[in-house]
């Protein structure tokens, strides 16, 4: 029951209070890029909260072999990308061999969805701040959520800022940056304190 | 017309210095900047890591990308970058003792960024290793001067030094927090976009989506 209760309290608070877009700047370009194609947020939200989850729960024994070493700062980093990898390429044969049709739809998302800095950002936090098998996956699935519902709390306003009168220089890129930072701002305000790097 | 296309190379890739900067107005490597260049050191850090996970990485996707089967190409490049980090670490030790707490996570992940993961994929592939190699540099410059720029307004207005020099009383700590970060680059960036209207330069076309077009 403790566990289980752990669990969902990193969830929350990697959801909302660490949110991965809003308070953590993890993935914020991937996110940009992936509202061209709105479409695709759903499945690129499963697909990266997957590899998160699965890529994490690999690293996790692993990153006590690195973790103590004097270099550790690039090491547990290369060693996590290295996780990503296999899980890159073991959810690409898996898919490819036993879901063909589903593997048509994500073939070209994988990829993309393996490696960015949501995916890295997501795993080193945990090892960073020392968290358990349980508080490990349940940090990495609530980044992969809390990317989700960022993306989706950007394109909402996306759409409304390409309805309001901006000054020219300000259309597109530079808006979307000053909307992203007062949305930051709003989620500094629920957490109400500086995060810990 | 050989000479006039490699003219045109070149000024497409000197443009990622400025007109087209990747983050000011490609939007890449955000995040990083946003959070990470809270002063000129972590500026100059994050550029020496960029420039290290960068070049590499487009180089070998130009050289040989496209002899590797499709699919695999993203763990080459994504191991490249990520052994990459250790030289880069070593540099940026050697600048600040600190600076490797102050730039927090957002160092390593650059080697997961937007440039080396999906430029190197979908544009340099597809081109000789010399443009590769202008558009690792031109885009490392590029980088570098927003970097530099950000990191040396909110370590200046943050805490009133530059360099880790005092030259102020002043000191604003939220300015080192994400929003401010997005906030500023936003600024920049309609600073740039004001100066292509201005100039009336073509609208910018990203290189992800042009390398798809190819």
């Amino acid at each position: 029951m403790e566990y289980i209760a752990r669990f969902f309290l990193m969830v929350l608070t990697s959801l909302f209070v660490e949110n991965i877009i809003f308070t953590r700047a993890f993935g914020t370009s991937r996110v940009l890029y992936i509202l061209r194609e709105p479409k695709t947020l759903l499945r690129r939200t499963v697909l990266l909260t997957g590899v998160i989850t699965v890529a994490g729960a690999v690293g996790y024994p692993l990153r006590g072999l690195v973790q103590s070493k004097e270099h550790a700062y690039v090491l547990v980093p290369m060693l996590y990308i290295g996780c990503i990898a296999a899980t890159y390429a073991a959810a690409y044969v898996l898919i490819k061999k036993l879901m063909p049709g589903f593997f048509e739809n994500v073939k070209d998302d994988l990829g993309p969805a393996a490696f960015n800095c949501a995916a890295l950002g997501s795993l080193l936090i945990p090892s960073i701040q020392r968290l358990d098998f349980v508080g490990t996956l349940g940090y990495g699935l609530g980044m992969g959520l809390g990317f989700g519902l960022a993306a989706a709390i950007i394109g909402f306003g996306v759409k409304r800022l390409e309805l309001c009168r901006v000054p020219r220089a300000f259309k597109g890129l530079p808006i979307l940056l000053i909307y992203l930072g007062l949305l930051s701002l709003a989620f500094y305000g629920l957490v109400g304190h500086q995060l810990p790097t | 017309m050989p000479e006039l296309k490699e003219k045109l190379l070149l000024k497409r890739s000197l443009d990622h210095v400025f007109f087209s900067n990747p983050v000011l107005v490609g939007g890449l490597v955000i995040g990083q900047l946003a959070a990470g260049a809270t002063n000129l050191q972590n500026g100059v850090a994050l550029t020496v890591t960029f420039f290290f996970v960068t070049l590499p990485v487009l180089v070998f996707a130009a050289a040989c990308g496209r002899f590797l089967p499709r699919w695999s190409r993203i763990i080459a490049y994504m191991l490249i970058s990520g052994a990459m980090l250790f030289p880069a670490y070593l540099v940026c030790r050697s600048i600040s003792p600190t600076i490797l707490d102050s730039v927090g996570v957002y160092l390593p992940l650059l080697a997961v960024s937007t440039v080396p993961a999906l430029y190197s994929a979908r544009f340099s592939e597809s081109h000789p290793v010399s443009v590769a190699f202008l558009d690792g540099v031109f885009l490392t410059v590029g980088f570098g001067l927003v970097a530099a720029v950000l990191g040396a307004a909110r370590e200046f207005f943050g805490s009133g030094s530059l360099w880790g020099v005092k030259l102020a009383s002043q000191s604003f700590h939220a300015v080192s927090l994400p929003f401010w970060g997005f906030i500023l680059l936003g600024f920049m960036a309609a600073g740039v976009s004001g100066i292509r209207i201005l100039l009336k330069l073509p609208d910018y076309v990203p290189p992800v989506e042009e390398g798809e077009a190819e």
